[in-house]
């Protein structure tokens, strides 16, 4: 499954929600990172054959977005950031339902239920009404629906929004395993998600695409940047104002701080080794106008 | 790939269908319906099934239940949004047929809820009138609960499922109610084709010709909204396609443009119905307006027909043919150069015996010689066509003349044979001095054999009536038609009303004529000719023709007069009745309304005082009946009488109605003279009545006591 996207362009009225996006995604765990309305979710919902584009090209497969959107819808997953389901219904009927929607025959549909439903760990509660169902497992069943037809394509847009830890990494586990046989497109601005799955990742901003690569080629943005700095408390505004500053630790003399910066703080900071959450920062910054970090 | 497609199609069907039938409001609104319907509607007197299905049930339909789909319809389809599922839904490989599917569920849903007033009309009967009725009630149901759906579809499609949207259905099905009054009111051609609830629409159903007298006007309502329906679903379909494949196919957009063009052509079939009856009422107007002065009412014409010999033939209905042998005499003092007729314009004629000119209605006859006082001259006329004229009932025409294969109605007033004078056909309503006095009529039928004919002439033979002396004719034709002999009474119904309307001949009119020629000794009654329908075409004041009166009557005042019926109690329902009978022995009733009539004497005195002796004469003769003929009871009776019309009246009625002023009056004195003098002091009071009651009628109501005081003692 291979997914091309060039100069993507998407307005809303004035808005431009996306902007030239040129992008290109093979198989296996694709990371979309961007902070909150960096237009991940238009992106998302574009591919997903539910929004039109403004300009550009995105092919699917070989498929046309925008001329042949069923072809497209064939072979893709889709698990909203959002989502619900008809809650009389159990999962059985559910995915049954939407079984027939993907136009998959009814001896097959019948197998596929019941091994999605055993994936995803819902079988022992298959026959209870879906409107009775925790958070955890409306997610999951939503994966067992995205499955469904064993779709080439599966786009999860902010899946783990919601989920307590452990579900989250249940979840994290589940997609890295479905992502061997398949385009696994996963949307978040959660970094801990990519890193612990994606081969590929793209970062988005304001529209804007401002990293493509590998997550180590995103580690390596922020190489030699990454800087371990001490302070007394009372300088931490300051600080605060004049640097990027990932996180921040209280310790005996005060706070140390995990610094962004192309060179030395104060000259008092300490290389350190660079994280994939270095490397988004770094990307984000880096897409910032100069006028743009002042105010930031 | 059909295959896949039927099964998505049948897949939402069931789903939505579910989610709609299993929820619990859908169930308790059922249950509610049931119970609303069967203790406001059930148990009161309603005619057949099929009546109850055409007078009742539509517009509960087209009211209620339209209303409650509107919003199930809005719910269903935001249905998908509210529970989040859309984006998923949206991405599923689907076409058009999973929205069809879901929206033909809702729709099903919707007509699920013409259940309960199908039982209802099956309650009714009888079973052949239920089956009858009962395919077009469920598509008139399916079209109009469709629409409903379809629009409410469009609605959410195009504004969301946003809660104020539901607000504005609301405002929308209550501007559909109550805005349809203003529609009536509109004298644009179209308005009431928008009356969907069917607020203040004529029901014009009758048990004897269906819709018919609507003519093709249901069918262009329903086509109307059938097409629209389907524009609705193909701009729906349209708006999904655009969403979801970027692009409109031909097979929608053709769906859209084919069943527009429908729906204008069934909007302009209806409008143009409307501009045709607006037109016939133009056409009087201006002729009234314009022709004023030509007016001759017949009674003051000079040439009056002594003898009609009229043959219709309806072998071809779609073209009704007419032959009219008339002998006219001249009872003027001068020759007549020139003899003037009526004949409806919508009848052509294609022979005539005598040269004729003719300027719409009016005819104007040239003899080859003028035709002397007292001589008579004998015309033979053949016409072919049908005379046609409509009363708007609340922008909705309703014939009151045709000749259709389903029925035929020539009341009269359609002047569908010639009538002395010029008058205006359709536009007056008492007959009695048409003639100018009675003549001998001969009316023959011949063809549609499948229709049973009515006349208020006498029966003369299977399809012939005749009359020695009668003012007027009238014929009704249709298949549903039954005559039967009660007694002494030749009864005129419908099928299905004829049980119910024979137990009543048998039960209160043949009894109640009786009771009244008691009082009438020198009348000689043959019997009763009751045409037992609604609407019957027959004048507001009938006169006895060959002995025989004509009575009408229908299911309803059947109902109001039975015994189990709170409305008989009061006795004024049966007074009115009476009242009916009597008139014919009072020929000189209508003088004064005629007198009122363009071509009258151009007075206008003692209509109400005539209107007020009658319900005098009746009252008492009610009350007569009622109490068994005990004065002292009657008196007492007549006391709770004149409360109850002056509480109709207002605290000073008297002098504000001359009628009610008339019948106080003549009903006090009725009662003393009884009382004083017994029944055949009343007999010779109302044999004095009839003949001087043109006297009677001009007296100031204080001398009315001294002037039925005096006409008691004559011998």
């Amino acid at each position: 499954m291979d997914v091309q996207i060039s100069h993507l362009t998407k307005d809303y009225g004035k808005l431009r929600a996306l902007d030239d996006i040129t992008l290109r995604i093979g198989s296996g765990m694709f990371g979309l990172l961007g902070p909150n309305r960096a237009g991940k979710s238009t992106l998302m919902r574009i591919l997903a054959t539910l929004l039109p584009l403004t300009s550009g090209d995105v092919k699917i497969d070989g498929y046309d977005l925008m001329r042949q959107p069923d072809e497209i819808r064939q072979r893709l997953g889709y698990i909203p950031q959002e989502f619900g389901f008809f809650r009389g219904l159990n999962a059985v009927d559910m995915l049954d339902y939407i079984g027939t929607m993907k136009n998959i025959p009814r001896v097959e549909r019948k197998r596929q239920v019941e091994s999605l439903l055993e994936q995803v760990n819902l079988t022992r509660d298959a026959r209870r009404k879906v409107g009775g169902y925790s958070g955890g497992m409306k997610q999951r069943l939503g994966i067992a629906q995205a499955l469904l037809g064993n779709p080439s394509l599966l786009i999860v847009d902010e899946p783990t929004a919601g989920l307590d830890p452990e579900e989250r990494i249940r979840f994290r586990n589940l997609l890295t395993r479905l992502s061997g046989q398949r385009t696994v497109l996963l949307s978040t601005h959660i970094v801990a998600d990519i890193e612990a799955s994606c081969e590929q990742v793209a970062v988005i901003n304001r529209g804007r695409l401002v990293f493509s690569g590998t997550p180590d080629a995103l580690v390596d943005q922020a190489h030699g940047k990454v800087w371990q700095l001490e302070i007394r408390a009372a300088d931490w505004e300051r600080i605060e104002q004049q640097f990027r500053v990932i996180s921040s630790r209280t310790i005996a003399s005060g706070l140390q701080l995990r610094i962004i910066a192309d060179e030395n703080p104060l000259g008092q900071g300490v290389p350190i080794e660079s994280g994939l959450e270095d490397g988004y920062m770094t990307a984000l910054k880096t897409s910032m106008t100069s006028q743009e970090l002042v105010h930031a | 790939m059909r295959n896949l497609i039927f099964a998505r199609f049948s897949a939402a069907f069931r789903l939505e269908l579910r989610q709609i039938g299993l929820h619990w409001s859908y169930v308790l609104l059922h249950g509610l319906w049931a119970f609303v319907l069967y203790s406001t509607i059930f148990g009161r007197n309603w005619g057949s099934a099929q009546w109850t299905f055409e007078t009742g049930m539509i517009y509960v339909v087209r009211t209620l239940i339209s209303g409650v789909t509107i919003f199930m319809a809005a719910n269903s389809f935001a249905r998908s949004s509210r529970i989040r599922f859309k984006a998923i839904d949206d991405t599923l490989p689907t076409g058009l047929e999973v929205w069809f599917g879901r929206w033909l569920a809702c729709t099903l849903a919707a007509i699920v809820f013409i259940i309960e007033p199908s039982m209802m009309a099956f309650m009714q009967g009888p079973l052949a009138s239920f089956v009858a009725g009962l395919i077009p009630f469920t598509v008139k149901a399916i079209i109009i609960l469709g629409f409903a759906t379809a629009l409410s579809w469009l609605v959410i499609s195009l504004l969301g499922s946003r809660r104020w949207v539901f607000l504005i259905l609301a405002a929308a099905w209550v501007g559909l109610v109550v805005g349809s009054t203003f529609l009536q009111q509109s004298r644009l051609p179209f308005t009431s084709l928008f009356n969907l609830t069917g607020n203040g629409s004529p029901l014009t159903y009758t048990e004897l010709f269906g819709t018919l007298p609507q003519g093709t006007n249901p069918v262009w309502f329903h086509l109307f909204y059938l097409a629209i329906l389907c524009v609705l679903l193909a701009s729906i379909a349209s708006r999904l396609q655009a969403q979801r494949l970027h692009h409109v196919t031909r097979a929608v957009l053709l769906l859209g443009s084919a069943t527009l063009i429908i729906a204008l052509a069934a909007g302009t079939g209806y409008s143009t119905n409307i501009l045709a009856a607006q037109a016939q009422e133009a056409y009087s107007s201006d002729v009234y307006t314009r022709r004023n002065a030509d007016l001759v009412f017949p009674g003051k014409a000079p040439e009056v027909i002594t003898r009609y010999d009229l043959a219709v033939d309806l072998t071809d209905l779609a073209a009704p043919r007419f032959t009219a042998h008339l002998t006219l005499n001249n009872r003027g003092t001068t020759p007549l150069a020139s003899l003037h007729l009526t004949l409806h314009h919508g009848l052509t004629i294609t022979e005539s015996s005598e040269k004729l000119d003719r300027d719409g209605d009016f005819l104007t006859i040239t003899p080859a010689a003028p035709l002397a006082p007292a001589s008579n001259l004998s015309i033979t006329l053949t016409y072919v066509g049908a005379p046609w004229y409509t009363d708007l009932i609340g922008g909705v025409p309703v014939a009151n003349a045709f000749i259709n294969a389903e029925g035929i109605r020539l009341p009269f007033e359609a002047c569908w044979y010639p009538i002395s004078g010029w008058v205006i056909p359709g536009s007056f309503f008492e007959p009695s001095l048409l003639m100018g006095g009675a003549a001998q009529f001969n009316l023959t039928v011949k063809g549609a054999p499948n229709m049973m004919f009515a006349s208020n002439l006498p029966t003369a033979g299977e399809r012939t009536f005749s009359a020695q002396a009668a003012a007027w004719a009238t014929l009704v034709g249709s298949p549903r038609l039954v005559k039967s002999l009660v007694g002494s009474a030749t009864l005129y119904t419908a099928q299905f009303d004829q049980p119910t309307l024979a137990a009543f001949v048998e039960s209160y009119y043949t009894p109640t004529l009786a009771y009244i020629l008691r009082f009438f000794p020198d009348i000689p009654v043959k019997g009763l000719i009751v045409f037992g329908m609604e609407s019957a075409p027959l004048p507001a004041a009938s006169t006895l023709i060959d002995g025989w009166l004509i009575i009408p009557t229908d299911r309803q005042t059947a109902w109001f007069i039975a015994p189990e019926s709170a409305a008989s109690q009061s006795g004024n329902q049966r007074g009115y009745l009476i009242s009916y009978l009597l008139e014919p022995f009072f020929p000189e009733s209508t003088e004064p309304v005629i007198s009122a009539i363009p071509g009258g004497n151009g007075t206008t005195l003692g209509y109400g005082a005539n209107s007020g002796l009658m319900d005098g004469i009746s009252q008492f003769i009610e009350l007569h009946k009622q109490l068994g003929g005990d004065a002292a009871s009657i008196k007492q009776a007549i006391i709770s009488v004149k409360a109850f019309d002056e509480s109709l009246m207002g605290p000073n009625p008297l002098s504000a109605s001359p009628a009610l002023t008339f019948k106080t009056a003549i009903l006090q004195t009725l009662v003393e003279i009884y009382a004083a003098d017994g029944e055949t002091a009343i007999i010779r009071v109302l044999h004095q009545i009839r003949f001087h009651q043109t006297e009677l009628v001009a007296l100031p109501p204080e001398k009315v006591d001294a002037w039925l005081q005096a006409a008691a003692r004559v011998s």
